[in-house]
């Protein structure tokens, strides 16, 4: 209900057992760190040197495990890496390896490596060039350099349709005259002629769109098919080098789970750095100010008294009127996956309640009518069932799954209510389905959709009448009991008289109906005179409580906000039924493998509709609780408790006690 | 001939094709600003996927409506002039909010590929916010669906 009670926490130990404090700090996870302002600056330590030299062996090692990821060999099936993602190993690996492992030398040594295989691919590809170019000019039989005293040699290439025209104009003109393969758009061509007549020339064939060609220097002086097969030899050479150079790349990757190992505790001491510079130094002793959950300073008091033998001194005190304090989650075990919504809307405020025990029950439901297919609800509790029986998840991932198994279940339910299995018609199925289904089908949705609709509303009315509700407990247990009733209670008076009217004037009871009238107008006037009683000015005083009437309107919509539920149930359904019609059409369509398109049709159409729509119900559901149900009883964003705590990407630690 | 069946199928027609219009481009335009950051992080994929994917739901919307259109003319079986426009105009919420909130939608998507891209861990709220011009889509399609209810 309410948000953990955090605790402001001053920490004093002797600066000898400074590291180890903080080692022990970051293993529990159960402090977040502040700098405090004390005033002394010049009693801190800035650690500059430190924090850089970690943080560019960090940024080395995540280079070098880059590097050699492509070049590593898992030969475990996709499904064992699927179930086991991270490297399990012992405290006491983590640190004989962080003592003895050369991760700086193999981080050097990948560094140099890379280094070698950009030249060699680089100088590969520029002779692969160079062939290529070469292998156009291949029946040249000269160099292309080859140019004497009084000649010269021309090269480039013609467009291919004008060669001839070209060539009749140079007649008058002595020349030698080489073309290329003629079937390229691109005709190679060289001409040597004598230096007096080279201008002519060449202004000849620049009227006719010629493209000069230079070749690289070293393949000037050879005649072209005498230089190809050089390159190639050389192509040959490098190549088998940067063969040799994968294979021991591959050898080098198998010092991967090391160097992942060595990554995530270099990550940890860098984390560590980084916090240094918010402690205090005496001559002999150090303190750290921070936050922690009350319920964690017994344990955290106890462990290090084991760790300094007594020496330590922890004082810890409630947050003071003005501050902060970062806002903990604390939940029953059922109500927790349920976290993972409140987490998406981001912290509430410290002095706010935890709205998670209050948005389980409707966001169950109102995703369940979202969707509402029993259908797409068991394949959702299967699915999450297997994932949480088999897959490696984060607590994250586990919550995330069983928010969603909740609200699979309760989409069975709704499902069945509303007569929906996978878009099945019942009419066109064998008698004891259709009976069954029918059964338990309370009303039928695309027929009488004005029921569901009532449905929605009346959800939503609960809801925001809920939300209300919350917010005058909170004040009355926060604030003061004169507020809460003031101001929650009677709107919370005047929503539900204004309701009842509402549904009375509709039928019989007009005793019932003048009641709820006058009622209602009597709260009006309540309204007016309560609203702006903090204003000190008369006219300000009425205004404000004129002002506040207002707030219908906004209810009003609220509440007709949630008749999406309807669209989207619907939308499920319908859809669900055209993907059966659709694999039907095809199976009776297409004949003997009919019944193949059938299945592939109804699987990936189902599963389709049921991702985008699975999608949707979330969203939409979180939706309503963002915009229309939080902010009737949450005050404002707080900020998120951030303990100083090892985070791992690569490794999980075997406890071992 | 201009029949009560052809004035309802052009309800259909405009509620299907209007509204995908509307999710052609909302997904379009997200897909391409998309693309650019897969290009630098491609494992931002599956939060890249999901916001190009919301402005889709608009033709899905759209031919939900039609569906439903084609539906109560089967039910009416012969299609009075009267009955036929009705479905028309029936059909309209859902094609021009379909059209225009799919559009607009694939525009905030744009924006929350921001999120995406430096603020990861807000993934949702890009989600949210593009979502939220979601609901006149659906305001659209429920319209559609009341006022179909009704032609008889």
């Amino acid at each position: 209900m309410a948000l953990a009670e955090m605790n402001y926490l001053h920490l004093i130990a002797l600066t000898k057992d400074r590291d180890r404090v903080m080692d022990l700090l970051q293993k529990m996870g159960v402090v977040e760190i502040v700098s405090e302002q004390t005033g002394k600056e010049s009693a801190r330590e800035t650690r500059d040197g430190e924090i850089k030299d970690l943080g560019y062996w960090l940024a080395q090692i995540t280079f070098a495990i880059r590097f050699l990821t492509p070049y590593a060999q898992d030969k475990r099936s996709p499904v064992e890496k699927l179930l086991h993602p991270a490297i399990s190993t012992t405290e006491e690996e983590l640190n004989e390896l962080l003592k003895n492992y050369p991760h700086q030398d193999l981080t050097i040594r990948c560094e140099q490596y890379e280094e070698e295989r950009n030249t060699l691919t680089n100088t590969v590809r520029s002779l692969e060039e160079r062939v290529a170019i070469l292998r156009k000019w291949e029946r040249l039989p000269f160099a292309p350099q080859s140019g004497t005293q009084s000649t010269l040699v021309i090269l480039g290439t013609l467009p291919q349709p004008i060669i001839a025209q070209a060539q009749a104009e140079m007649r008058h003109l002595p020349h030698y005259f080489f073309s290329g393969d003629e079937e390229d758009k691109q005709v190679p061509i060289a001409i040597v002629c004598k230096k007096e007549t080279a201008q002519h020339i060449q202004s000849i064939l620049h009227t006719h769109g010629w493209k000069p060609i230079a070749f690289a220097e070293e393949d000037s002086a050879e005649i072209p098919s005498r230089q190809i097969p050089v390159l190639e030899q050389n192509i040959r050479a490098l190549t088998s080098q940067l063969n040799h150079q994968i294979r021991e790349l591959t050898k080098i990757a198998d010092e991967l789970p090391k160097l992942k190992i060595v990554s995530d505790v270099l990550r940890w001491k860098y984390e560590q750095e980084l916090q240094h510079p918010n402690l205090h130094y005496t001559h002999y002793t150090f303190t750290i100010a921070g936050w922690i959950p009350a319920r964690a300073v017994k344990h955290l008091e106890k462990a290090l008294d084991k760790l300094t033998l007594h020496s330590f001194a922890l004082t810890t005190r409630k947050p003071k009127q003005d501050e902060l304090a970062p806002s903990v989650l604390e939940n029953k075990r059922f109500i927790q996956p349920y976290e993972t919504v409140t987490n998406m809307y981001g912290a509430p405020l410290a002095t706010d309640p935890d709205p998670t025990v209050f948005l389980a029950p409707f966001f169950t439901l109102f995703f369940a009518l979202a969707l509402t297919d029993a259908g797409y609800g068991i394949v959702i509790t299967l699915i999450t069932l297997l994932a949480l029986k088999f897959l490696p998840l984060s607590p994250g991932g586990r919550k995330m799954m069983q928010l969603l198994m909740a609200c699979g279940l309760a989409t069975i339910v709704t499902g069945a209510l509303f007569g929906s299995w996978f878009g099945m018609v019942a009419g066109n199925l064998p008698g004891w389905m259709a009976r069954f289904i029918r059964s338990v089908q309370a009303i039928d949705p695309v027929a009488d959709p004005n029921t569901f609709l009532l449905i929605a509303f009346g959800l939503g009315v609960v809801q925001i009448i809920t939300g209300i509700a919350i917010k005058m407990w909170w004040k009355w247990k926060t604030v003061s009991a004169r507020d809460a009733l003031l101001d929650e209670g009677l709107w919370l008076l005047f929503l539900i008289v204004l309701i009842g009217y509402g549904v009375a004037s509709r039928g019989a009871g007009t005793a019932f109906v003048q009641w709820c009238k006058w009622t209602a107008i009597g709260l009006t006037l309540a309204l007016i005179a309560t609203q702006g009683r903090k204003i000190k000015n008369p006219v300000g005083k009425i205004g404000k409580g004129i002002l506040s009437l207002y707030n219908v309107v906004g209810y009003f919509s609220d509440v007709l906000s949630y008749s999406r539920l309807v669209a989207l149930g619907l939308a499920t359904g319908i859809i669900a039924t055209v993907v059966n019609l659709v694999a039907a059409l095809f199976r009776d369509m297409i004949p003997y493998v009919g019944w193949v398109v059938y299945i592939v049709i109804l699987v990936g159409g189902h599963s389709f509709n049921l991702m985008i729509n699975a999608l949707g119900a979330f969203i939409h559901t979180a939706r309503l609780h963002f915009v229309e149900y939080f902010p009737k009883f949450l005050e404002g964003a707080g900020k998120k408790f951030v303990p100083f705590m090892r985070e791992a990407r690569y490794i999980s630690l075997e406890e071992r006690e | 001939m201009i029949t009560g069946l052809s004035i309802a199928i052009l309800g259909a027609v405009l509620a299907v094709s209007l509204a995908s219009i509307g999710s052609s481009i909302g997904v379009s335009i997200a897909g391409q600003v998309g693309s650019g950051i897969l290009s630098e992080e491609p494992e931002k994929f599956i939060s890249v996927l999901v916001l190009e994917a919301l402005p889709g739901s608009q033709g899905i919307y759209g031919f939900v409506g039609a569906f439903m259109a084609i539906n109560t003319i089967t039910n009416l079986g012969e299609v009075s002039l009267g009955a036929g426009s009705a479905i028309l105009f029936a059909c309209l919420p859902i094609a021009i909010a379909g059209l225009f909130s799919g559009w607009l939608q694939g525009k905030v998507s744009v924006a929350g590929m921001n999120i995406v891209a430096k603020q990861p861990k807000d993934f949702v709220k890009a989600v949210v916010l593009s979502a939220m011009v979601e609901t006149y889509a659906i305001i659209g399609l429920l319209t559609t669906i009341l006022l179909l209810g009704k032609v008889s």
